[in-house]
Protein backbone atom coordinates (compact mmCIF):
# COMPACT_ATOMS: atom_id res chain seq x y z
CA UNK A 1 0.00 0.00 0.00
CA UNK A 2 2.93 2.30 0.66
CA UNK A 3 3.73 2.32 -3.08
CA UNK A 4 0.23 3.58 -3.89
CA UNK A 5 0.38 6.18 -1.13
CA UNK A 6 3.67 7.43 -2.58
CA UNK A 7 2.03 7.63 -6.01
CA UNK A 8 -0.88 9.67 -4.67
CA UNK A 9 1.47 11.94 -2.75
CA UNK A 10 3.36 12.50 -6.00
CA UNK A 11 0.05 13.43 -7.65
CA UNK A 12 -0.65 15.81 -4.76
CA UNK A 13 2.77 17.36 -5.24
CA UNK A 14 1.88 18.07 -8.88
CA UNK A 15 -1.06 20.16 -7.63
CA UNK A 16 0.93 22.01 -4.97
CA UNK A 17 0.25 25.46 -6.42
CA UNK A 18 -3.51 24.97 -6.14
CA UNK A 19 -3.25 23.81 -2.55
CA UNK A 20 -0.88 26.63 -1.61
CA UNK A 21 -3.48 29.12 -2.86
CA UNK A 22 -6.12 27.30 -0.79
CA UNK A 23 -3.87 27.40 2.28
CA UNK A 24 -3.31 31.14 1.66
CA UNK A 25 -7.07 31.70 1.61
CA UNK A 26 -7.43 29.80 4.88
CA UNK A 27 -4.74 31.93 6.53
CA UNK A 28 -6.39 35.08 5.19
CA UNK A 29 -9.83 33.93 6.33
CA UNK A 30 -8.65 32.91 9.79
CA UNK A 31 -7.15 36.34 10.46
CA UNK A 32 -9.78 38.57 8.87
CA UNK A 33 -13.10 36.84 9.57
CA UNK A 34 -15.08 37.28 12.75
CA UNK A 35 -17.45 35.23 14.94
CA UNK A 36 -18.23 31.57 14.18
CA UNK A 37 -17.49 32.01 10.46
CA UNK A 38 -13.92 31.59 11.68
CA UNK A 39 -14.28 27.77 11.77
CA UNK A 40 -15.22 27.66 8.09
CA UNK A 41 -11.50 27.57 7.26
CA UNK A 42 -11.10 24.27 9.12
CA UNK A 43 -14.09 22.62 7.44
CA UNK A 44 -13.05 23.95 4.04
CA UNK A 45 -9.47 22.67 4.22
CA UNK A 46 -10.61 19.27 5.53
CA UNK A 47 -13.06 18.89 2.67
CA UNK A 48 -10.68 20.12 -0.04
CA UNK A 49 -7.89 17.76 0.98
CA UNK A 50 -10.23 14.81 1.58
CA UNK A 51 -11.88 15.33 -1.79
CA UNK A 52 -8.47 15.29 -3.47
CA UNK A 53 -8.71 11.50 -3.10
CA UNK A 54 -11.41 11.59 -5.78
CA UNK A 55 -9.06 13.55 -8.02
CA UNK A 56 -6.39 10.85 -7.61
CA UNK A 57 -8.91 8.28 -8.90
CA UNK A 58 -9.49 10.53 -11.94
CA UNK A 59 -5.74 10.88 -12.45
CA UNK A 60 -5.39 7.08 -12.25
CA UNK A 61 -8.12 6.71 -14.88
CA UNK A 62 -6.61 9.32 -17.21
CA UNK A 63 -5.87 7.81 -20.63
CA UNK A 64 -7.05 4.35 -19.56
CA UNK A 65 -4.35 4.27 -16.85
CA UNK A 66 -6.25 2.07 -14.39
CA UNK A 67 -5.85 -0.90 -16.75
CA UNK A 68 -2.08 -0.63 -16.57
CA UNK A 69 -2.14 0.05 -12.83
CA UNK A 70 -3.81 -3.31 -12.22
CA UNK A 71 -1.11 -5.17 -14.14
CA UNK A 72 1.39 -4.00 -11.48
CA UNK A 73 1.92 -5.98 -8.26
CA UNK A 74 -1.06 -4.55 -6.35
CA UNK A 75 -4.42 -6.10 -5.52
CA UNK A 76 -7.73 -4.42 -6.21
CA UNK A 77 -8.65 -4.53 -2.50
CA UNK A 78 -5.36 -2.84 -1.67
CA UNK A 79 -6.07 -0.11 -4.21
CA UNK A 80 -9.46 0.63 -2.65
CA UNK A 81 -8.16 0.52 0.92
CA UNK A 82 -5.35 2.90 0.00
CA UNK A 83 -7.86 5.48 -1.25
CA UNK A 84 -9.64 5.52 2.15
CA UNK A 85 -6.35 5.63 4.05
CA UNK A 86 -5.09 8.45 1.82
CA UNK A 87 -8.33 10.39 2.36
CA UNK A 88 -8.03 9.92 6.13
CA UNK A 89 -4.40 11.08 6.17
CA UNK A 90 -5.10 14.10 3.96
CA UNK A 91 -8.18 15.19 5.92
CA UNK A 92 -6.50 14.69 9.29
CA UNK A 93 -3.33 16.57 8.31
CA UNK A 94 -5.17 19.50 6.74
CA UNK A 95 -7.63 19.76 9.65
CA UNK A 96 -4.77 19.80 12.17
CA UNK A 97 -2.90 22.47 10.19
CA UNK A 98 -6.01 24.63 9.63
CA UNK A 99 -6.98 24.28 13.31
CA UNK A 100 -3.49 25.36 14.39
CA UNK A 101 -3.72 28.45 12.16
CA UNK A 102 -7.17 29.34 13.45
CA UNK A 103 -6.05 28.76 17.03
CA UNK A 104 -3.08 31.06 16.52
CA UNK A 105 -5.26 33.68 14.85
CA UNK A 106 -7.87 33.42 17.64
CA UNK A 107 -5.27 33.98 20.36
CA UNK A 108 -3.70 36.83 18.35
CA UNK A 109 -7.08 38.51 18.16
CA UNK A 110 -7.77 37.85 21.87
CA UNK A 111 -10.89 35.79 21.20
CA UNK A 112 -10.21 33.17 23.88
CA UNK A 113 -10.24 33.82 27.60
CA UNK A 114 -10.02 30.20 28.77
CA UNK A 115 -9.66 26.58 27.54
CA UNK A 116 -13.43 26.01 27.46
CA UNK A 117 -13.79 28.83 24.93
CA UNK A 118 -11.25 27.15 22.68
CA UNK A 119 -12.91 23.71 22.88
CA UNK A 120 -16.37 25.14 22.24
CA UNK A 121 -15.14 27.27 19.38
CA UNK A 122 -13.27 24.58 17.50
CA UNK A 123 -15.43 21.52 18.23
CA UNK A 124 -17.87 22.84 15.65
CA UNK A 125 -15.15 23.31 13.03
CA UNK A 126 -13.37 19.98 13.50
CA UNK A 127 -16.64 18.05 13.98
CA UNK A 128 -18.13 19.75 10.91
CA UNK A 129 -15.09 18.91 8.78
CA UNK A 130 -15.07 15.29 9.97
CA UNK A 131 -18.77 14.66 9.38
CA UNK A 132 -18.82 16.40 5.98
CA UNK A 133 -15.68 14.65 4.68
CA UNK A 134 -16.83 11.21 5.90
CA UNK A 135 -20.31 11.67 4.40
CA UNK A 136 -19.07 12.88 1.04
CA UNK A 137 -16.26 10.39 0.61
CA UNK A 138 -18.33 7.41 1.80
CA UNK A 139 -20.72 8.11 -1.04
CA UNK A 140 -18.40 9.54 -3.67
CA UNK A 141 -15.58 6.94 -3.64
CA UNK A 142 -17.83 3.96 -4.51
CA UNK A 143 -19.78 6.10 -6.99
CA UNK A 144 -16.59 7.19 -8.77
CA UNK A 145 -15.17 3.66 -8.84
CA UNK A 146 -18.43 2.36 -10.27
CA UNK A 147 -19.35 5.08 -12.76
CA UNK A 148 -16.10 6.97 -13.41
CA UNK A 149 -15.54 10.65 -12.68
CA UNK A 150 -18.00 12.11 -15.25
CA UNK A 151 -21.02 9.90 -14.65
CA UNK A 152 -20.49 9.81 -10.89
CA UNK A 153 -21.07 13.58 -10.69
CA UNK A 154 -24.48 13.15 -12.28
CA UNK A 155 -25.30 10.26 -9.93
CA UNK A 156 -24.07 12.41 -6.99
CA UNK A 157 -26.42 15.25 -7.96
CA UNK A 158 -29.22 12.69 -8.21
CA UNK A 159 -28.37 11.35 -4.73
CA UNK A 160 -28.29 14.88 -3.25
CA UNK A 161 -31.68 15.70 -4.76
CA UNK A 162 -32.95 12.36 -3.43
CA UNK A 163 -31.78 13.21 0.12
CA UNK A 164 -33.42 16.64 -0.06
CA UNK A 165 -36.61 15.00 -1.32
CA UNK A 166 -36.60 12.46 1.51
CA UNK A 167 -35.97 15.21 4.11
CA UNK A 168 -38.75 17.49 2.79
CA UNK A 169 -41.13 14.54 2.34
CA UNK A 170 -40.33 13.23 5.82
CA UNK A 171 -41.01 16.60 7.43
CA UNK A 172 -44.33 16.95 5.59
CA UNK A 173 -45.29 13.41 6.54
CA UNK A 174 -44.56 14.12 10.21
CA UNK A 175 -46.74 17.24 10.04
CA UNK A 176 -49.53 15.20 8.46
CA UNK A 177 -49.18 12.66 11.28
CA UNK A 178 -49.22 15.53 13.82
CA UNK A 179 -45.71 14.76 15.04
CA UNK A 180 -44.23 17.83 16.76
CA UNK A 181 -40.85 18.26 15.01
CA UNK A 182 -39.90 21.20 17.26
CA UNK A 183 -40.24 19.20 20.46
CA UNK A 184 -38.27 16.32 18.91
CA UNK A 185 -35.43 18.72 18.14
CA UNK A 186 -35.64 20.15 21.67
CA UNK A 187 -35.30 16.63 23.08
CA UNK A 188 -32.34 15.94 20.79
CA UNK A 189 -30.72 19.12 22.06
CA UNK A 190 -30.93 17.82 25.64
CA UNK A 191 -28.81 14.73 24.87
CA UNK A 192 -25.35 14.99 26.44
CA UNK A 193 -22.47 16.00 24.10
CA UNK A 194 -20.60 12.79 24.93
CA UNK A 195 -23.56 10.66 23.78
CA UNK A 196 -23.83 12.71 20.58
CA UNK A 197 -20.12 12.27 19.86
CA UNK A 198 -20.21 8.52 20.55
CA UNK A 199 -23.33 7.95 18.40
CA UNK A 200 -21.90 10.12 15.64
CA UNK A 201 -18.53 8.33 15.74
CA UNK A 202 -20.18 4.89 15.58
CA UNK A 203 -22.37 6.01 12.67
CA UNK A 204 -19.43 7.50 10.74
CA UNK A 205 -17.14 4.52 11.30
CA UNK A 206 -19.96 2.16 10.26
CA UNK A 207 -20.64 4.22 7.16
CA UNK A 208 -16.98 4.24 6.13
CA UNK A 209 -16.65 0.48 6.66
CA UNK A 210 -19.75 -0.18 4.55
CA UNK A 211 -18.51 2.24 1.88
CA UNK A 212 -15.08 0.56 1.80
CA UNK A 213 -16.66 -2.89 1.53
CA UNK A 214 -18.94 -1.75 -1.32
CA UNK A 215 -15.98 -0.13 -3.14
CA UNK A 216 -13.95 -3.35 -2.85
CA UNK A 217 -16.84 -5.36 -4.30
CA UNK A 218 -17.15 -2.88 -7.17
CA UNK A 219 -13.45 -3.11 -8.01
CA UNK A 220 -13.30 -6.90 -7.69
CA UNK A 221 -16.19 -7.25 -10.15
CA UNK A 222 -14.88 -4.63 -12.56
CA UNK A 223 -13.49 -5.74 -15.91
CA UNK A 224 -11.11 -3.70 -18.00
CA UNK B 1 5.74 -20.16 -18.44
CA UNK B 2 2.35 -19.26 -19.95
CA UNK B 3 -0.39 -21.63 -21.01
CA UNK B 4 -3.88 -20.85 -22.23
CA UNK B 5 -6.22 -23.80 -22.61
CA UNK B 6 -9.50 -23.10 -24.39
CA UNK B 7 -9.73 -19.66 -22.78
CA UNK B 8 -13.19 -18.29 -23.50
CA UNK B 9 -14.62 -14.81 -23.18
CA UNK B 10 -17.90 -13.79 -24.72
CA UNK B 11 -18.97 -10.23 -25.47
CA UNK B 12 -22.08 -9.08 -27.29
CA UNK B 13 -20.38 -9.05 -30.69
CA UNK B 14 -17.14 -10.95 -30.10
CA UNK B 15 -16.07 -14.31 -28.76
CA UNK B 16 -12.56 -15.33 -27.72
CA UNK B 17 -11.70 -19.02 -27.75
CA UNK B 18 -7.97 -19.32 -27.55
CA UNK B 19 -5.25 -21.84 -26.67
CA UNK B 20 -1.56 -21.02 -26.74
CA UNK B 21 1.70 -21.67 -24.93
CA UNK B 22 4.88 -19.70 -24.30
CA UNK B 23 7.77 -21.84 -23.13
CA UNK B 24 10.85 -20.70 -21.17
CA UNK B 25 13.55 -19.21 -23.37
CA UNK B 26 11.08 -18.57 -26.21
CA UNK B 27 9.93 -15.38 -27.87
CA UNK B 28 6.41 -15.94 -29.12
CA UNK B 29 4.68 -13.50 -31.47
CA UNK B 30 0.98 -12.86 -31.88
CA UNK B 31 -0.32 -11.38 -35.12
CA UNK B 32 -3.77 -10.57 -36.40
CA UNK B 33 -5.76 -7.70 -37.81
CA UNK B 34 -7.31 -5.02 -35.58
CA UNK B 35 -10.08 -6.45 -33.42
CA UNK B 36 -8.85 -10.03 -33.92
CA UNK B 37 -8.57 -10.64 -30.18
CA UNK B 38 -4.89 -9.98 -29.41
CA UNK B 39 -5.54 -7.42 -26.68
CA UNK B 40 -8.42 -9.46 -25.21
CA UNK B 41 -6.05 -12.45 -25.01
CA UNK B 42 -3.50 -10.32 -23.17
CA UNK B 43 -6.18 -9.03 -20.79
CA UNK B 44 -7.19 -12.62 -20.05
CA UNK B 45 -3.56 -13.47 -19.27
CA UNK B 46 -3.31 -10.49 -16.91
CA UNK B 47 -6.58 -11.17 -15.09
CA UNK B 48 -8.10 -7.89 -16.27
CA UNK B 49 -11.19 -9.73 -17.51
CA UNK B 50 -13.03 -12.71 -16.01
CA UNK B 51 -12.90 -15.87 -18.08
CA UNK B 52 -16.13 -17.54 -19.17
CA UNK B 53 -14.34 -20.86 -19.62
CA UNK B 54 -11.00 -22.59 -19.97
CA UNK B 55 -7.84 -22.00 -18.00
CA UNK B 56 -5.05 -19.45 -18.11
CA UNK B 57 -1.86 -20.32 -16.24
CA UNK B 58 0.87 -17.73 -15.78
CA UNK B 59 4.22 -18.75 -14.23
CA UNK B 60 2.59 -22.03 -13.26
CA UNK B 61 -0.36 -20.48 -11.41
CA UNK B 62 -3.98 -20.02 -12.54
CA UNK B 63 -4.39 -16.34 -13.37
CA UNK B 64 -7.09 -15.91 -10.67
CA UNK B 65 -4.55 -16.95 -8.02
CA UNK B 66 -1.75 -14.69 -9.22
CA UNK B 67 -0.44 -12.65 -6.31
CA UNK B 68 2.00 -9.80 -5.92
CA UNK B 69 5.03 -12.10 -6.15
CA UNK B 70 3.97 -13.44 -9.55
CA UNK B 71 2.97 -10.02 -10.87
CA UNK B 72 6.36 -8.62 -9.85
CA UNK B 73 7.89 -11.14 -12.26
CA UNK B 74 5.94 -9.81 -15.24
CA UNK B 75 7.10 -7.03 -17.53
CA UNK B 76 4.10 -5.41 -19.21
CA UNK B 77 3.67 -3.02 -22.10
CA UNK B 78 0.11 -2.29 -23.22
CA UNK B 79 -0.86 -0.61 -26.47
CA UNK B 80 -3.42 1.81 -25.09
CA UNK B 81 -2.64 2.20 -21.41
CA UNK B 82 0.22 3.17 -19.14
CA UNK B 83 1.34 5.13 -16.09
CA UNK B 84 -0.82 8.09 -15.08
CA UNK B 85 -0.02 11.01 -17.38
CA UNK B 86 0.05 13.34 -14.37
CA UNK B 87 3.22 11.72 -13.00
CA UNK B 88 6.83 12.25 -14.05
CA UNK B 89 9.54 9.60 -14.35
CA UNK B 90 11.04 10.92 -11.11
CA UNK B 91 7.64 10.49 -9.40
CA UNK B 92 7.50 6.85 -10.48
CA UNK B 93 10.79 5.84 -8.88
CA UNK B 94 9.75 5.56 -5.19
CA UNK B 95 6.59 3.69 -6.19
CA UNK B 96 8.44 1.21 -8.44
CA UNK B 97 11.15 0.63 -5.81
CA UNK B 98 8.44 -0.37 -3.33
CA UNK B 99 6.54 -2.55 -5.79
CA UNK B 100 9.41 -4.45 -7.38
CA UNK B 101 12.04 -6.06 -5.13
CA UNK B 102 14.43 -6.32 -8.10
CA UNK B 103 13.83 -2.87 -9.59
CA UNK B 104 17.15 -1.54 -10.99
CA UNK B 105 16.77 2.19 -10.50
CA UNK B 106 20.12 3.21 -11.95
CA UNK B 107 19.81 1.00 -15.03
CA UNK B 108 16.28 2.32 -15.63
CA UNK B 109 17.31 5.95 -15.26
CA UNK B 110 20.41 5.41 -17.40
CA UNK B 111 18.29 4.00 -20.22
CA UNK B 112 15.75 6.82 -19.89
CA UNK B 113 18.62 9.26 -20.43
CA UNK B 114 19.95 7.15 -23.34
CA UNK B 115 16.54 7.51 -25.03
CA UNK B 116 16.24 11.22 -24.11
CA UNK B 117 13.21 10.79 -21.86
CA UNK B 118 12.93 13.83 -19.55
CA UNK B 119 12.74 12.89 -15.88
CA UNK B 120 10.77 15.92 -14.71
CA UNK B 121 8.21 16.26 -17.48
CA UNK B 122 4.67 14.94 -17.02
CA UNK B 123 4.16 11.73 -18.96
CA UNK B 124 1.05 13.15 -20.62
CA UNK B 125 3.32 15.64 -22.37
CA UNK B 126 5.38 12.82 -23.93
CA UNK B 127 4.85 11.82 -27.57
CA UNK B 128 3.34 8.37 -28.27
CA UNK B 129 6.78 6.99 -29.08
CA UNK B 130 8.32 8.43 -25.89
CA UNK B 131 5.54 6.96 -23.74
CA UNK B 132 6.01 3.57 -25.34
CA UNK B 133 9.79 3.75 -24.82
CA UNK B 134 9.22 4.55 -21.14
CA UNK B 135 6.99 1.51 -20.69
CA UNK B 136 9.40 -0.77 -22.54
CA UNK B 137 12.32 0.45 -20.40
CA UNK B 138 10.24 -0.09 -17.28
CA UNK B 139 9.29 -3.64 -18.39
CA UNK B 140 13.00 -4.43 -18.76
CA UNK B 141 14.01 -2.86 -15.46
CA UNK B 142 12.98 -5.35 -12.77
CA UNK B 143 14.29 -8.77 -13.87
CA UNK B 144 10.89 -9.92 -15.17
CA UNK B 145 10.72 -13.60 -16.10
CA UNK B 146 7.87 -13.13 -18.53
CA UNK B 147 7.48 -10.11 -20.81
CA UNK B 148 3.98 -9.46 -22.15
CA UNK B 149 4.24 -6.79 -24.81
CA UNK B 150 1.32 -5.40 -26.79
CA UNK B 151 2.55 -3.23 -29.67
CA UNK B 152 5.74 -2.24 -27.77
CA UNK B 153 7.29 -0.33 -30.69
CA UNK B 154 4.16 1.65 -31.65
CA UNK B 155 4.95 5.28 -32.52
CA UNK B 156 8.74 4.80 -32.49
CA UNK B 157 11.03 5.86 -35.32
CA UNK B 158 13.11 3.22 -37.14
CA UNK B 159 16.29 3.82 -35.14
CA UNK B 160 14.55 3.68 -31.76
CA UNK B 161 12.69 0.54 -32.86
CA UNK B 162 15.95 -1.19 -33.79
CA UNK B 163 17.52 -0.24 -30.46
CA UNK B 164 14.51 -1.53 -28.54
CA UNK B 165 14.46 -4.81 -30.47
CA UNK B 166 18.17 -5.26 -29.72
CA UNK B 167 17.42 -4.65 -26.05
CA UNK B 168 14.75 -7.38 -26.16
CA UNK B 169 17.27 -9.83 -27.63
CA UNK B 170 19.92 -8.89 -25.04
CA UNK B 171 17.37 -9.22 -22.25
CA UNK B 172 16.47 -12.73 -23.37
CA UNK B 173 20.11 -13.76 -23.67
CA UNK B 174 21.10 -12.20 -20.33
CA UNK B 175 19.42 -14.89 -18.23
CA UNK B 176 18.08 -18.35 -18.95
CA UNK B 177 14.43 -19.13 -18.50
CA UNK B 178 13.03 -15.77 -19.51
CA UNK B 179 10.18 -15.70 -22.02
CA UNK B 180 8.33 -13.14 -24.09
CA UNK B 181 4.91 -12.83 -25.73
CA UNK B 182 4.80 -9.96 -28.18
CA UNK B 183 2.16 -8.61 -30.52
CA UNK B 184 2.98 -6.11 -33.25
CA UNK B 185 1.59 -4.72 -36.46
CA UNK B 186 5.10 -4.43 -37.81
CA UNK B 187 5.77 -7.83 -39.35
CA UNK B 188 9.49 -7.19 -39.70
CA UNK B 189 9.85 -6.81 -35.94
CA UNK B 190 8.36 -10.23 -35.34
CA UNK B 191 10.13 -12.03 -38.20
CA UNK B 192 13.52 -11.03 -36.85
CA UNK B 193 12.70 -11.57 -33.19
CA UNK B 194 10.26 -14.41 -32.61
CA UNK B 195 10.86 -18.14 -32.30
CA UNK B 196 7.24 -18.97 -33.08
CA UNK B 197 4.16 -17.10 -34.18
CA UNK B 198 0.44 -17.42 -33.47
CA UNK B 199 -2.13 -15.81 -35.71
CA UNK B 200 -5.48 -14.86 -34.23
CA UNK B 201 -8.58 -14.03 -36.19
CA UNK B 202 -12.14 -13.64 -34.93
CA UNK B 203 -11.00 -14.58 -31.41
CA UNK B 204 -9.51 -17.91 -32.51
CA UNK B 205 -5.98 -19.13 -33.18
CA UNK B 206 -6.00 -19.94 -36.89
CA UNK B 207 -2.30 -20.57 -37.29
CA UNK B 208 0.76 -21.50 -35.22
CA UNK B 209 4.19 -22.14 -36.62
CA UNK B 210 7.87 -21.74 -35.79
CA UNK B 211 9.27 -18.62 -37.49
CA UNK B 212 12.13 -20.54 -39.17
CA UNK B 213 9.64 -22.93 -40.76
CA UNK B 214 7.36 -20.05 -41.69
CA UNK B 215 10.12 -18.15 -43.47
CA UNK B 216 11.82 -21.25 -44.90
CA UNK B 217 9.03 -23.59 -45.99
CA UNK B 218 6.06 -21.31 -46.60
CA UNK B 219 5.79 -19.45 -49.89
CA UNK B 220 3.42 -17.52 -52.08
CA UNK B 221 2.82 -19.12 -55.48
CA UNK B 222 1.75 -16.91 -58.35
CA UNK B 223 0.30 -18.53 -61.45
CA UNK B 224 -2.01 -18.13 -64.41
CA UNK B 225 -5.49 -19.65 -64.51
CA UNK B 226 -4.23 -22.53 -66.71
CA UNK B 227 -1.34 -23.29 -64.34
CA UNK B 228 -3.77 -23.23 -61.41
CA UNK B 229 -6.02 -25.82 -63.09
CA UNK B 230 -3.10 -28.24 -63.55
CA UNK B 231 -1.18 -27.76 -60.28
CA UNK B 232 -1.21 -30.28 -57.40
CA UNK B 233 -3.18 -28.45 -54.70
CA UNK B 234 -2.57 -30.90 -51.87
CA UNK B 235 -0.07 -28.49 -50.27
CA UNK B 236 -2.03 -25.28 -50.91
CA UNK B 237 -3.34 -23.81 -47.66
CA UNK B 238 -5.22 -20.81 -49.11
CA UNK B 239 -5.80 -19.36 -52.59
CA UNK B 240 -6.95 -16.01 -53.95
CA UNK B 241 -8.20 -14.96 -57.35
CA UNK B 242 -5.94 -12.22 -58.73
CA UNK B 243 -5.82 -10.08 -61.92
CA UNK B 244 -3.10 -12.30 -63.36
CA UNK B 245 -4.67 -15.59 -62.27
CA UNK B 246 -4.24 -17.04 -58.78
CA UNK B 247 -2.00 -16.65 -55.74
CA UNK B 248 -1.67 -19.59 -53.37
CA UNK B 249 -0.13 -19.97 -49.91
CA UNK B 250 1.81 -23.18 -49.42
CA UNK B 251 3.83 -24.72 -46.60
CA UNK B 252 5.84 -26.89 -49.06
CA UNK B 253 7.92 -24.38 -51.01
CA UNK B 254 10.48 -26.99 -52.11
CA UNK B 255 7.79 -29.24 -53.62
CA UNK B 256 6.57 -26.50 -55.97
CA UNK B 257 10.09 -25.28 -56.77
CA UNK B 258 11.07 -28.82 -57.82
CA UNK B 259 7.91 -29.82 -59.67
CA UNK B 260 6.54 -26.57 -61.13
CA UNK B 261 9.48 -24.48 -62.40
CA UNK B 262 7.08 -22.30 -64.43
CA UNK B 263 5.21 -21.12 -61.34
CA UNK B 264 6.54 -18.01 -59.61
CA UNK B 265 7.52 -18.87 -56.03
CA UNK B 266 7.97 -15.89 -53.70
CA UNK B 267 9.38 -16.09 -50.21
CA UNK B 268 6.72 -15.66 -47.59
CA UNK B 269 6.60 -12.95 -44.95
CA UNK B 270 4.20 -12.46 -42.07
CA UNK B 271 2.27 -9.74 -43.92
CA UNK B 272 1.61 -12.12 -46.83
CA UNK B 273 0.68 -14.86 -44.38
CA UNK B 274 -1.86 -12.62 -42.62
CA UNK B 275 -3.40 -11.52 -45.92
CA UNK B 276 -3.64 -15.04 -47.31
CA UNK B 277 -4.86 -16.69 -44.10
CA UNK B 278 -7.59 -14.11 -43.57
CA UNK B 279 -8.56 -13.04 -47.08
CA UNK B 280 -7.74 -16.28 -48.90
CA UNK B 281 -10.08 -19.25 -49.41
CA UNK B 282 -9.55 -22.85 -48.46
CA UNK B 283 -9.32 -25.43 -51.25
Amino acid sequence: MMALLLKDLALLKQQKQFFLVMAGLVVFYSFFSSGTAFTFAIVYMGIMMGMFTLSTISYDEYNNGTVFLFTLPISRREYVLEKYVFAAIMSACSTVVATAFCLGAGYAKGMFTNGADVVEFFAGGIGGALVTVCLMLSLMIPLQLKFGSEKSRIVWIGCTLGFVGVAVGGTKLMRLLNVDVGSLLDKAGQVSPVTVIVVLAVLLVGMILISCHVSMRIMEKREF
Amino acid sequence: MLKLTNVKKTYKDFELDCSMEVRPGMITGVVGKNGAGKTTTLKAILGLIRLDGGEAKVLGKPVEEMGKAERAQLGIVLADSGFSGYLTIRDLLPMLERMYPKFERDVFLGRCRQFHLPEDKKIKEFSTGMRQKLHVLFALSHDARLLLLDEPTAGMDVLARDEILDMFREYMEEKEGRAMLISSHIAGDLENLCDDIYMIDGGRVIFHEETDVLLGDYALLKMTQEQYQKIDKSHVLRFRKENYGYSCLTDQKAFYLDNYPDVTVENNGIDTLITMMIRGERI
